[in-house]
């Protein structure tokens, strides 16, 4: 087993508005390690995507102890919070939000265009590998509007992989997407995890949780299952996605 | 991605939406334009110096007697420079009437009579010759003259010999020791300096003539310095204050200050005017950027999500700002140069010399043009920082989940509504402000001089005292002026008069008998002099009383015609005829005789538009109380213009050496009279209409967005089946509680601002009331416009789309 990457523990999430306090996330105690692939699943308003926001630095929990990296990151400047989602994590939404006024080529440079790390050349060498990556580099001068929906996806995934970072987050992936395109994305997903990264996806679908590693399941603000799936499901899954294909 | 995909990118965005982006532009054209019109202006004239040499230095010394301003006198000048240890350089100068005649010609032309320092003070230089030297300022030393360059090239066609050469100056012989370089003009283009040979220890001080005092401060002394020592000057020369009880002290300013100290306050007006509608254009765009930056806030979220550093994403949002009012800025240089250049054009085309003199020349150089940036920087600032503060803090996690163009949130809610409750306040003010100054001097100008300006012709003759003296050698010439001017044909009547209506005549304290004086707060009243018949000729109708006619002799007792306004100031409620008053001169111990009033005629505009309600007239007859200077006025039955060349002729037929000058019909002396009335009454009519345009555009830009940004909710509405009505009246209901809390504030505001000048210069009727409902007014139609439109869109969707709508 690899080395935690993500380390949850005791993790609350409260909403307050208007002297209603809703717990979205109750003592959540969770660790993900370098290398795994792993579903949040539950049904709607679970928590599930408040989880990956907290995952993923969007937003802060209300208490608890969150060390990412075995950085501690419960308390982190709101300066320090941006760095690391640039540097580290990349997302995947179910809207894609990529911005329109933007071609697919600009859209995946923009988070590399926020590191200081990296040379004009070199970000363009990521922006242009990631483009190769996800098959949509004869498209890197079209707009958002030019694509299916599929594409778009494609297109938020390589902006995602752009900078190489350690934790991939997708929430809904699959979510506004057919199914012939929804299966082609969980097989990038699956690729990109075969690589070595790790990737947390919040789904609904269970056959596309069954086709990551590892299943954690939550029912009203908590964890209430997680398991590992069968390496069957997963070879299943990569098998219906290659015969569909 | 750097900062050129930035700007590449926020010029990419303003391009797609093109009516937005010429708007704002448009719109910070306009305010930054006017401002830097406006500051270019009071900087050019309040605080960059005079352009003499070290004109920082330069000072206009004046004399004030019990606080009220005063000619200052040769004996003013004399004790100042023997005693000044602060003064470098002391200079008195007057101008007079001079004609160089010969055999050819005869042309009038105004002579400089200058003591001390004149030339080093002003840097007036010599081409040829040389300047004066201390010996030419001996009383009885050989006349002499220095030449403007352009006398020089135009009277004398240039003649190189020049220099030595013997002209005849008011029929003197003088000789020319000198032309001085080209484009000379103080204190007017076209002049020639002679020596003033008087000289204060050989005049009493009663006879002491006015002048003009200009002064150099010594390097390093400050000009309150130079203040103090001359007000102790003053204090301890009591033979320069002969009246008991007068109080002398000097009146002193920088010179170009000097020249337009009665204008100041207008200009100052002016300059928060321009203020005000830059602040409006700012709050506009911000607005509009607020908007936009709302419309834009996905891709906000997306950024931060991305982990855009917040900085950086100020910095990106900053760009458009700053696009948009580079543009406009750039535009707003060239349209405050264009307007400059067509102002000073303005007035002189409506100059008698046709001439916008030196020391006024306003023009955008290198210092206006990086006080124009420092405002473009602000507005930059101004515009776009909060806009993209506000985007910046957004909830970008709720954002992007909800998957829609949300709104900023509530905070940003109010910063929108406090912006268009602060821009309805503002636009408020500045209508009024504008509105009611507009109102004012355009009633001041259409209620005219108090006569009939139609079909008058007048121009000026000066017969030198050397050849006229008062008496009979003066009235001769006159009579036969007179004689000559009616037989001209066409001519209905014609007069001789000091001064004809608008024009600046001599005023005095004035003292009714019967009630003391004091020395102290004495109506001032301007003193006339006139034929028997000019009241009559002018059209300025007897109310009481007579008018001149034979009976009033230089032998007869000494007789008045007051204006209205004179009688109900030195006699309330009480008829003026048979009283009896006396004039005061400062200089002169003892009052002169009385004169009984015979007649009260209606009051006039003698001196400044905005002063006839505050100084009253007072006619002499010329028998009376002659003047060296007379206008003869033609009453014409065609077009006056056409009877200059014949009055000229007339002039020059009774003595070549006595040319009439400023002749003009009334009417084109009128339009120079009220040039500066007219160049404000624009400036305002332009301020009212840019803070009209800035409501209309900033109030429907905020309106739309605040509607749009409900589309959904009003689409929701509508699904449960909430009728079209309450929905209108609910929006028409938000928009008249921001209605009411801008012109809350607004109004009053506007109220108390134009009350200031209402007050200063006094209006004609109330009719400028007006703007304080007209307004208001306007604004609600602003505001219920810009929100019905864009409502009835919305609307006219199906409720489906509402819903779908983001």
């Amino acid at each position: 087993m690899n080395k935690p990457l993500i380390s949850m523990e005791s993790i609350n999430k409260v909403f307050y508005s208007d002297d209603v306090e809703t717990h979205a996330l109750s003592n959540i105690n969770l660790t993900i390690h370098e290398g795994e692939y792993l579903a949040i699943t539950g049904p709607s308003g679970c928590g599930k995507s408040t989880l990956l926001s907290v995952l993923g630095l969007l937003d802060t929990a209300s208490s608890g102890n969150y060390q990412l990296a075995s950085q501690p990151s419960m308390n982190l400047s709101t300066k320090q919070r941006s760095h690391i989602r640039n540097k580290e994590i990349g997302f995947i939404f179910q809207s894609f939000n990529l911005i329109s006024d933007m071609s697919v080529w600009e859209n995946v440079l923009l988070p590399l265009s926020y590191r200081s790390d990296l040379k004009n050349n070199e970000k363009d060498a990521l922006a242009k590998e990631a483009l190769e990556q996800v098959g949509m580099s004869h498209r890197m001068n079209h707009y958002p509007a030019q694509l299916s929906g599929g594409q778009q996806q494609r297109v938020a995934v390589a902006r995602a992989i752009a900078g190489k970072p350690s934790l991939l987050l997708a929430d809904e992936p699959t979510g506004n997407l057919d199914t012939k395109n929804a299966k082609a994305v969980m097989e990038l997903l699956s690729k990109l995890h075969n690589t070595g990264c790790t990737i947390c996806i919040v789904t609904h679908d269970p056959n596309y949780a069954a086709a990551t590693q590892r299943s954690v399941h939550m029912i009203d603000g908590q964890i209430v299952a997680d398991e590992q799936n069968p390496r069957a499901a997963v070879n299943d899954f990569m098998a219906d996605i290659e015969a569909t294909a | 991605m750097n900062i050129l995909f930035d700007i590449r990118y926020a010029l990419r965005n303003l391009a797609k939406a093109g009516s937005f982006s010429a708007l704002t532009i448009a719109v910070m054209t306009i305010g930054l334009a006017s401002s830097i019109y406006v500051l270019t202006i009071v900087k050019s004239l309040l605080f960059e110096p005079i352009y003499f040499p070290e004109g920082e230095r330069v000072i206009n010394i004046q004399r004030r007697v019990n606080n009220e301003w005063r000619s200052t006198l040769l004996h003013d000048y004399q004790k100042i420079r023997e005693e000044s240890k602060t003064l470098e350089l002391t200079s008195a100068f007057d101008t007079e009437t001079a004609v160089l005649a010969d055999e050819f010609k005869s042309v009038r032309y105004s002579g400089v009579h200058v003591k001390g320092d004149y030339f080093a003070i002003t840097g007036i230089d010599v081409a040829l010759g040389r300047t004066l030297t201390k010996e030419d300022y001996i009383p009885g030393s050989l006349p002499v003259v220095i030449l403007s360059h352009e006398i020089w090239q135009n009277h004398f066609g240039g003649d190189k010999d020049i220099i030595g050469r013997s002209i005849k100056i008011n029929r003197k012989s003088t000789q020319v020791i000198g032309v001085t370089v080209a484009g000379v003009e103080h204190p007017a283009p076209n002049m020639l300096w002679q020596p003033l040979q008087q000289d204060a220890n050989n005049i009493p001080f009663k006879k002491s003539p006015s002048i003009h005092f200009y002064a150099r401060v010594k390097p390093g002394v400050a000009i309150d310095q130079a203040i103090k020592e001359i007000e102790s000057i003053f204090s301890n020369s009591p033979e320069l204050a002969p009246i008991p009880g007068q109080v002398i002290t000097p009146r002193i300013l920088p010179l170009k200050i000097s020249y337009i100290s009665g204008g100041i306050t207008t200009f100052y007006i002016m300059l928060s005017a321009a203020l005000f509608v830059l602040l409006l254009c700012c709050i506009n765009v911000a607005n509009l950027l607020l908007a936009r930056a709302n419309g834009r806030m996905k891709e906000t979220a997306i950024r931060l999500a991305l982990g855009a550093p917040r900085k950086k994403l100020i910095s990106q949002m900053m760009w458009e700002a700053f696009i948009i009012c580079s543009a406009g800025g750039l535009l707003a240089i060239l349209l405050a140069g264009w307007g400059l250049d067509t102002t000073m054009a303005f007035f002189a085309s409506n100059s008698n010399s046709g001439h916008f003199p030196k020391w006024a020349q306003m023009s955008l150089q290198a210092d206006n043009i990086l006080v124009a940036m420092l405002v473009i920087a602000s507005t930059i600032v101004l515009t776009g920082f909060i806009p993209a503060i506000r985007a910046s803090n957004c909830a970008f996690n709720e954002i992007l989940k909800d998957g829609s163009k949300t709104s900023l949130g509530k905070k940003s809610g109010w910063v929108s509504k406090a912006l268009v409750g602060l821009q309805i306040s503002l636009s408020c003010t500045l209508m009024i402000v504008s509105g009611v100054q507009f109102i004012i001097i355009h009633q001041a100008i259409n209620k005219g001089y108090g006569v009939s300006l139609e079909n008058f012709i007048s121009g000026r003759v000066n017969p030198h005292r050397d050849f006229y003296s008062k008496g009979e050698a003066q009235t001769a010439y006159f009579d036969r002026l007179l004689a000559e001017a009616q037989r001209i044909p066409g001519v209905e009547a014609a007069t001789l008069i000091s001064a004809v209506p608008m024009e600046w005549s001599t005023h005095r304290s004035i003292e009714p008998e019967g009630q003391g004086y004091d020395g102290n707060d004495l109506v001032r009243s301007n003193i006339v002099t006139a034929y028997p018949d000019a009241l009559q000729t002018l059209g300025i109708g007897l109310l009481e009383g007579r008018l001149f006619d034979e009976r009033d002799t230089s032998d007869s007792p000494e007789v008045v015609v007051v204006s209205d306004l004179l009688a109900r100031m030195l006699w309330p409620n009480e008829s003026a005829i048979g009283k009896r008053l006396r004039t005061y001169s400062d200089k002169k111990e003892k009052p002169k005789k009385w004169i009984t009033v015979i007649g009260v005629v209606p009051q006039v505009v003698q001196n400044e538009m905005f002063d006839a309600e505050k100084t009253p007239n007072m006619y002499r007859p010329f028998a009376q109380n002659p003047r060296d200077a007379m206008a003869v006025v033609l009453k014409t039955l065609g077009d006056p213009a056409l009877y200059k060349d014949d009055l000229e002729h007339a002039a020059l037929k009774i003595d070549p050496n006595t040319p009439l000058y400023r002749a003009n019909p009334f009417t084109v002396q009128a339009k120079q009279d009220r040039t500066f009335e007219e160049f404000v009454r624009t400036i305002f009519g332009l301020f009212a209409l840019s803070a009209l345009v800035m409501a209309a555009t900033g109030i429907y830009g905020m309106m739309t967005n605040h509607v749009k940004r409900r589309t959904q909710e009003i689409g929701i509405k509508r699904a449960l089946g909430i009728p079209d009505r309450a929905i209108t009246r609910l929006m028409m209901h938000q928009s008249t509680l921001q209605l009411a809390a801008g012109t809350v504030i607004g109004v009053p505001l506007g109220y108390v601002l134009s009350q200031l000048f209402v007050q200063d210069l006094g209006a004609v009727t109330d009719l400028y009331q007006m703007m304080y409902f007209l307004v208001p007014a306007i604004i609600a139609a602003v505001v219920f416009t810009a929100t019905m439109i864009p409502l009835l869109k919305v609307l006219q969707q199906s409720p489906a789309s509402a819903l779908r709508y983001e």
